[in-house]
């Protein structure tokens, strides 16, 4: 199996089980919260963690994106942001949710600010590593004796 | 068990260049350390490459290289004296330079890393490389890792063997 097929079957998987692990959690929120909507039955719960966990799995396949250096990283967000919400809306439709535009309106800000705050997580992440290998080139060079100041440690 | 083994040398005035032909009944560890070391041995004593400009060939020094990349079947080498094309691929300048001067920043670039003056991050999240004549060029995502932590390993002393291998 290539590297991109196992590292999507990998995320396949870990997708599938984030996904169920995260609507027993909002389950068992809703059951501690007395919500009406949560007396359901067995059957009803089975099919609501299945939904969970395929849109677990959904959003996270989707990242493969990411990895596609053809695609530039606005796009590949742009996709990926369009997945994880047509998922929940069809994840919505299977549970039989009730959308109305302030429902949907919420829906998107949170998703607009889970995506900015993971943004900037990486890009400080990334920051701090290209950071190190400066000092790391810097470093080398001066071990090997072709290093200069100033410009060398950015 | 013991083994025996033969060193031949041939020498052949009318060679370009040195050529190491390892003969054994099969790839063994052993084997591929020879080919390895004297890969690795090789790249450190070439100092000159053949590359062509306007039609004519000329050899210039390796330590002049900024960068080698692939662009519409071509193999252009960016050195202190100007561009110029080359007639191995990226994968024999791979194998041909030292690795730990030399690294691939992309499916179809290596850099050298005398050469750089350092790295920088976009906002779009690219990792940028900045070499010392102010030209710049973009680290492919796939590669970022590699290059990261082959720095760190240069960085802490690490050497690079000519397949790739870290050697501690």
């Amino acid at each position: 199996m290539s590297g991109m097929k196992k590292s999507l079957f990998r995320r396949l998987l870990l997708g599938f089980v984030c996904g169920i692990l995260i609507g027993i959690g909002f389950l068992l929120i809703s059951k501690a919260q007395n919500h009406p909507m949560e007396d359901t039955g067995t059957g009803e719960i089975i099919k609501e963690m299945l939904f969970c966990g395929l849109y677990g799995s959904a959003c996270l396949c989707a990242m493969i994106l990411y990895k596609i250096d053809s695609l530039s990283l606005v796009l590949a967000t742009g996709i990926h942001f369009l997945v994880v919400m047509a998922g929940l809306f069809l994840l919505g439709l299977g549970l039989g949710w009730a959308f109305d535009s302030t429902f949907v309106l919420y829906i998107f800000i949170a998703y607009i600010l889970i995506f900015i705050l993971s943004w900037s997580i990486m890009y400080l992440v990334g920051k701090s590593r290209v950071r190190r290998m400066n000092r790391d080139l810097y470093l080398w060079k001066s071990a090997v004796g072709t290093a200069k100041t100033g410009k060398d440690l950015t | 068990m013991k083994h025996s083994y033969k060193v031949t040398i041939d020498i052949d005035p009318s060679a370009d260049e040195p050529e190491v032909i390892i003969r054994a009944k099969e790839e063994t560890d052993l084997v591929r350390e020879i080919a390895s070391f004297a890969k690795e041995r090789m790249a450190k004593e070439q100092t000159g490459i053949a590359v062509s400009k306007d039609g004519i060939t000329e050899e210039i020094d390796i330590s002049d290289i900024i960068r080698i990349y692939r662009e519409d079947r071509k193999v252009v080498v960016i050195a202190a004296g100007g561009d110029y094309q080359a007639r191995y691929s990226l994968q024999e300048f791979e194998e041909r330079l030292d690795r730990s001067r030399f690294l691939r920043i992309s499916r179809s670039e290596i850099i050298n890393l005398n050469r750089v003056s350092g790295f920088d991050m976009s906002f779009r999240g690219t990792v940028k490389v900045i070499f010392e004549d102010d030209s710049y060029s973009w680290v492919s995502r796939r590669y970022v890792n590699t290059v990261r932590l082959r720095l760190a390993k240069l960085a802490s002393g690490g050497s690079i063997e000519q397949n790739g291998r870290e050697k501690s």
